[in-house]
Formats: structure tokens, sequence, C-alpha cells
């Protein structure tokens, strides 16, 4: 008798019905043009020397005005290095005035109001700290002792410090990629509210 | 200035809420019943009988203003209309509208002569009485395949039109005439136009008069940029402009633009639509109202109606109606406000506050105009909640 | 406690908020069903982008929220191999007794050590923002829970060794 040998537990009965699931299976994101990697250059080389002349806020408006909804992943990897690099030269006591100044910044025609830059910014946070996510918990799952080496691999050289976790180690308290990250979230949130959390949840153009 | 009244009518979360035209009556789903309460001074007091035919819970219960007929449709699938005998006994008598999942909003057409109901396979079926029969029939329109779950829906003031919101984040508007219901109706050319689109007729099938071709006639369809399911939809009192409330926090208004123009000989129209968003920094709302033509009123999961105002130049924010409303307070609260500040520094940002600063305790589900003014402005509009309230605001 | 723990948790509690921003919804695959979404899953639209807040490498939550549950998975700090064992002890103490804590999952995600399962019908019943509370306790309480525990094994382990080398005398 073949049927015992059917493992009814794994027939899904949801399937087996009269109406046929929808075409439209994926709730497809618009379409955006895809990013080269020699305009995230570009980018990044104008991001540094607003970086190094002292204008953050330019450096952080530029990030936030081109989020690379079209780009492949390796576009937007690059992406959140610049965002990184420009978020980690802000000082924490500059953090409050540069969000008062992007928040309240009008729309233009060449680029969106302040209220959509604070959402692209929230998005590259929550980028920011789920990567360190990705790379670990790949690894991390099949063998826990292996994640150090593969998690700190694929991270740039921002959060270096990780490499030198090890198992048998107290956690290093170089965590601060995560703690900038927090605390920047902390500043969005209390100016953009609990709007700008729900629109990275809803928004199916990611960075 | 007017005090809200609230009503704790049991500890259950009431999906909707609807009142007789004289607020003599108030109908309450609650988990597979509809309760039903009348007014006795105050407040609303609990009637013995319970509208208990549904077998899963009601998800949206409406009353027509002038016949006091009673719609509910539930998860089941099931939508049934209710009518007082009179003995003053509710009658039930389901409604064939061949829906294929949940019901999920049911609503009278403005004429009272028809009944919207959404769908979660998609369909929205429009349900009319037939003589024939003596029964209530559905004839499904827009049901497209790839259409998600109707999370909304709502009738144009002439009882023409639908506008859905779905679960896929798109807002649609489209025809509510059904094919074979509604074909006797097209006699004249103008009546295809509408003030948001046009239908689609042929004149092939009946030799000559014009007969809508599909159900399927969608005049215009939008999402947002940022996604989200759309909660809500409502027009306005003009049926000129349309609002939807989506997910990702913000709420839409839509004026649609007609053009008409001489082409061969017959009278042809372009349609434009244009957009205002406000992106709020609140949680999504979960139900609109029209309050007046250039206000709306917005509710959801921060527990406290808002109000949105055209102030000429655009639609904002303008007000909440989030305090309790207790005169006077204000220092003590601000005080309180700076020890909490340093209190929480030290507990790791976690708040120890037991009942929430607003009315509601959790989220509101459906807002209802309760009182109309001089001008047909809602004076004083309910909203009921998941935390079983039923508060009565007045429009400041 | 260290300072990044403060804004950590901040960042959990606004994200929870926003995340448990929860509806009924019936399900659009079977009818007359009515399941949590995330868990199914068969339904894309009703799905969210998940996110993850992380504190360090081995702190992070992951918040894969959808129209009617949201699934939130912890991964506890395990600095050394006795706080993995323990950690792994506790949360499958907690998870075979899940039904006991209502909205905890009797499995957590993978590459998370619990993981918690919120439904409307929970925010429904509960007070939101106390389930959000107690998420926030969860998470302090397990840390401290944790270190205690692992220095009584380690008195204990000492006090063994003691009792057992005095024979040796």
């Amino acid at each position: 008798m073949s049927y015992q040998y059917v493992n009814h537990r794994l027939i899904d009965v949801d399937a087996i019905q009269e109406r046929q699931r929808k075409e439209a299976e994926e709730p497809t994101a618009p379409e955006y043009p895809p990013v080269a990697l020699r305009d995230v250059e570009a980018v990044r080389s104008a991001c540094l020397s607003d970086v190094q002349g002292d204008r953050k806020y330019a450096a952080l408006e530029r990030v936030l005005v081109t989020p690379p909804y079209g780009g492949d992943d390796a576009a937007k990897d690059r992406y959140l290095e610049i965002f990184l690099e420009v978020l980690n030269s802000v000082k924490s006591a500059e953090v409050d005035q540069i969000l008062s100044t992007l928040s309240q910044k009008p729309a233009s025609q060449d680029s969106p109001s302040g209220v959509e830059l604070m959402d692209v910014l929230m998005k590259y946070i929550y980028k920011g700290m789920g990567r360190l996510n990705n790379s670990a918990s790949n690894a991390g799952v099949a063998s826990p002792v292996s994640t150090h080496a593969t998690g700190a691999s694929t991270m740039s050289g921002l959060v270096s410090g990780m490499s030198t976790f090890g198992i048998g180690n107290r956690p290093s308290k170089d965590d601060s990629g995560m703690s900038v990250l927090l605390g920047w979230h902390e500043k969005v949130v209390n100016i953009a509210g609990h709007a700008s959390i729900i629109r990275v949840m809803t928004d199916r153009r990611t960075v | 200035m007017p005090t809200p009244e609230a009503q704790l009518l049991f500890h259950q979360p009431i999906p909707d809420h609807a009142f007789s035209q004289d607020r003599q009556l108030l109908a309450v789903a609650r988990g597979s019943k509809v309760l039903l309460y009348s007014r006795a001074g105050n407040e609303y007091a609990k009637q013995d009988q319970e509208l208990d035919i549904n077998k899963q819970t009601i998800t949206s219960v409406d009353i027509a203003p002038n016949s006091g007929r009673i719609v509910t449709c539930s998860q089941d699938r099931n939508p049934y209309v209710w009518e007082q005998q009179p003995t003053g006994e509710w009658k039930a008598s389901l409604v064939l509208a061949g829906l294929k999942r949940a019901g999920t909003q049911i609503r009278w057409s403005p004429d009272e002569t028809r009944i919207a109901v959404g769908c979660g396979s998609g369909a929205i079926a429009i349900c009319y009485f037939d003589e024939g029969n003596n029964t209530w029939l559905g004839k499904h329109v827009l049901t497209k395949q790839t259409y998600s779950t109707v999370l909304s829906l709502a009738w144009h003031p002439n009882s023409k039109i639908l506008a859905s919101g779905y679960a896929d984040s798109k807002t649609r508007v489209h025809s509510a005439l059904a094919r074979g219901f509604d074909k006797a109706r097209v006699k004249k050319l103008e009546e295809i136009i509408t003030e948001w689109g046009n239908y689609e007729v042929s004149t092939k099938e009946s030799g000559g008069s014009p007969v809508y071709t599909k159900n399927n006639t969608v005049f215009a369809e939008f999402t947002n940029p940022s996604g989200g399911w759309v909660h809500a939809v409502s027009f306005s009192p003009s049926g000129e402009a349309l609002a939807y409330a989506a997910h990702d926090s913000s709420i839409t208004v839509v004026y649609a633009h007609k053009s008409l123009r001489e082409e061969a000989g017959q009278t042809v129209a372009d349609f434009s639509y244009s957009r205002f968003t406000v992106s709020t920094t609140l949680l999504p709302f979960t139900s609109l109202l029209w309050s007046r033509e250039d206000q709306i009123i917005a509710a959801g999961h921060d527990c406290y109606p808002v109000i949105f105002q055209n102030s000429g130049e655009g639609w904002a924010l303008t007000s909440k109606l989030n305090a309790l409303q207790l005169a006077g307070t204000g220092g003590e609260e601000a005080e309180e406000s700076a020890f909490n500040k340093f209190r929480q520094m030290d507990s790791m940002g976690t708040t120890s506050k037991d009942v929430l600063g607003t009315i509601h305790q959790n989220t509101i589900c459906s807002l209802r105009p309760y009182e109309m003014g001089p001008h047909g402005d809602v004076v004083r509009f309910s909203s009921s909640g998941r935390d079983g309230r039923l508060v009565i605001f007045p429009v400041a | 406690m260290s300072s990044s723990l403060r804004p950590y948790l901040t960042c959990v509690r606004s994200s929870l908020t926003a995340a448990m921003s929860l509806c009924d919804f019936a399900s659009e695959v079977a009818e007359r069903h009515n399941v949590p979404e995330i868990e199914s899953g068969k339904t894309p639209e009703v799905l969210l982008n998940p996110i993850t807040i992380a504190r360090n490498e081995h702190e992070r939550v992951l918040i894969e929220p959808s129209i009617n549950s949201i699934r939130i998975s912890i991964k506890i700090k395990q600095a050394d191999d006795n706080e993995i064992l323990l950690v792994h002890k506790f949360t499958r103490f907690l998870s075979q007794r899940a039904e006991q804590f209502v909205i905890l999952r009797r499995k957590p995600v993978k590459g998370y050590d619990i993981s918690f399962l919120i439904t409307n019908f929970h925010t429904e019943q509960m007070l939101k923002h106390k389930l959000v509370d107690f998420i926030i306790e969860f998470m302090k309480d397990v840390d401290k829970d944790i270190s205690e525990m692992k220095l009584f094994i380690n008195t204990r382990a000492r006090f063994v060794a003691e009792a057992f080398l005095t024979s040796f005398q």
C-alpha cells in the first residue's frame, strides 16, 4: 500500500483548492534604474571631500538624496559603507543640529523633502544593524565557533574591532559601529516619530 | 467646550459600530454577534436582543439611515441583512454574495438600494434586492485574480462609484454598477462620464443603446511610494475628493479633474488626478472621516483621533484630540515629564505607566459621524476601539 | 550595567511599538481561517520588511512584522562556553512551557535563542505598551539571570572541587 509511505503531514492542503494563487506573488518594488559602481564611487569621493571640508550636513544629504534603490547588493553595500563613514565622522554633539536641519528641509526640484530623507536615513540605520546580523547568522547557525572569522571578513574596516572577538573572550567594548547607529536611531525617532520605523518596514524600496 | 463622552461597553474589541439616523440605536460588533444598544439618558443601554447568526468574527456592521436596516459581514463569508419586524424583533436574511473568503467591510450605498461587501479574495460584491426571488443577490465587480484582500471600501455620494483599499497597498476608484442589474440604467451618454472616470460601454450588444461591457471598470489606481496596506478610504461629502489612509502612517487626498472635449461628434472626458500626501510622525491610521470639505478626522494605532485640515495651501495635521481635557494640569504635567526624564535615565528606557494618557486604551478601529451641524458638517463623531470603549468626541 | 544597554533597549522599544500595529486579518489562502500571517508566509503582500536591532555581534533582536502578527527573536549575549550552555538550557526550559507564557514561540527562529509570536489577538487582550514592557523586561532580566547562574556554577564547582580534593589531603 503506497499511501502508507506518503507523509501526510507534509501535504500542503492550502495549495489544493479551486482558486489558483495569484500570478503577482511578490509585492514588487517600483522599477528603479540600476546603479553603476562608478556612480557610487563618485558619490563617495564627493562625500569624503565634504567630510574633510567639515561640511558634514552636505555629506549626509548627498548620501540620502540618491538612495541606490535599483542597485545590486554590491552597490547597496558600498552605499552603506559611505553612509557609515559619514555617520562616524559626525560628533555626537552635532547630531541634533544636523537632524533638525535635515528634517526641516523643504522639497525642491531635484531632492525630496526632509521627511523622506529622514525615512531613508532610518533605512540605512536598520540596514547598518542588520548587516552584522546577516554576516554573523549565516555562519553562526552552522557553527558558533566560526562566527567571528566570517562575520568580520565581510564587514569593512569600519567595525574592524569585531575581528578581535573570540569565543572565550568577553565581547569587545569596541562595538562603536552599533552604538553610533543606536544613538542616531534614538534621535531620529525623537524627531520623526514611530512613523519613520513604520515606513522602513512598509517600503518595498530597500537601500 | 464640550468634553468627550466615553463609555466602556465591554472588555472585547469593537471592530465596527453604527448608529441609526436618530442616534437612538447603536449596533456594535462583538465577536460573532452584533449587540444592540439604545440611548438611555447620557449613555447607551444594552438591549436584550442580539443579532446572532454569524459563526465567526463580525468585521463590519452598517445601518441604513432611512430604512433602518442593519447589514453585517463576517469572516465566515456570509453577509446578512437584518430587518426589524413590527413586533420589534430583528429578522435576518442571507445575502447571496458568493464570497470566497472573509467579508472585510460592508457598507450601504447612500441611496440604500444596494450593499457593497469587500472580500478577502480581492473581489467586491455589489448586492441588491431581487424582487423576483425575494432575496438579496450579489454581483461581483473587480474580480481579477491578482487582487489582494479588500481592507476598506467607501461609496461615492452618487452611489455609482466605489473606492476600495487593498492589502497590496493599492487604492482603486471604480464603477459600482454591476452588469445585469444596471443594464437598463444607461440612458444618456452623459451618464457614462462620472466625476472620476468613464464607464466602458458598448452599443453592439443591445443594438443601439449603450450597455456596460464589464464589471471591472477601474477609473483610477493609486499607490504610495512607501507602500502600506490601505486601511481606510473615504470620499469627501461632495464626492470631489477621496482620502485614504495607508499603513505608512500617511493620509493621502486625491482630487479628480475632468476636462471635456469633442471628438468625432461625441463628448469625451479626460481625467487627471492630483494627490496630496501628508506623512505624519504617528503610528498608522485605521479609520478616516470627513467632517467637512476641508477637514478630515483620522484615528488608529495611536489611540486618539487627529484632525487634518486644508488651509488652502495644502493638507496638514492641525490638532490631536489626545488630551483627557483636564483643565489646569499643564504645570503639573511639565513637572512630571521632567521628573520622568531623570527617572528614565536610570530605568533603561522603560516607562511604568499603567494607563495611557488617552481615552482609548487600545487601537481605534472605526470612526462614525455622530451629530451633524446645520451646514452638513460633522459636529460630533464617535470612535470605537479594541479596548471595548465607545467615545463621542466633539470636533474641536 | 553598561551604558550601551539603554540606547539598545530604547531602540527595541520604539521598533516594537511601531511593529505592533496589528489588525485582524482573515487568511486569503484558506477560507474561514485566521492564521498568523508571519508564520504561514503564504501571502507575501501582508508581510513587511524584517528589521534587526543589534547592540553588537552577540546581542541582537530580529523583528518580523506582518499585518496580524509579529515575530520577535532575541539573540542573548553568550560570551563563553558556559554561557552558551546556560542560555541553551534556559531558553529550552522556557520554550517547552510556551503555552504558559502565551506569547512565547515554541521554537526559536534560526540563528536566535528565543522567539516570541505576538498576534492581533494578544494585542486585543493585553495592552500593547505592556507587551512591549514585557519584552524589554525579559531582555533585561535574562542577561542578569544568565550571569547569576554562571556565578552559581562557578561557586558550586569550587565547592565540589574543594570537597573532592580534601579527601586527598
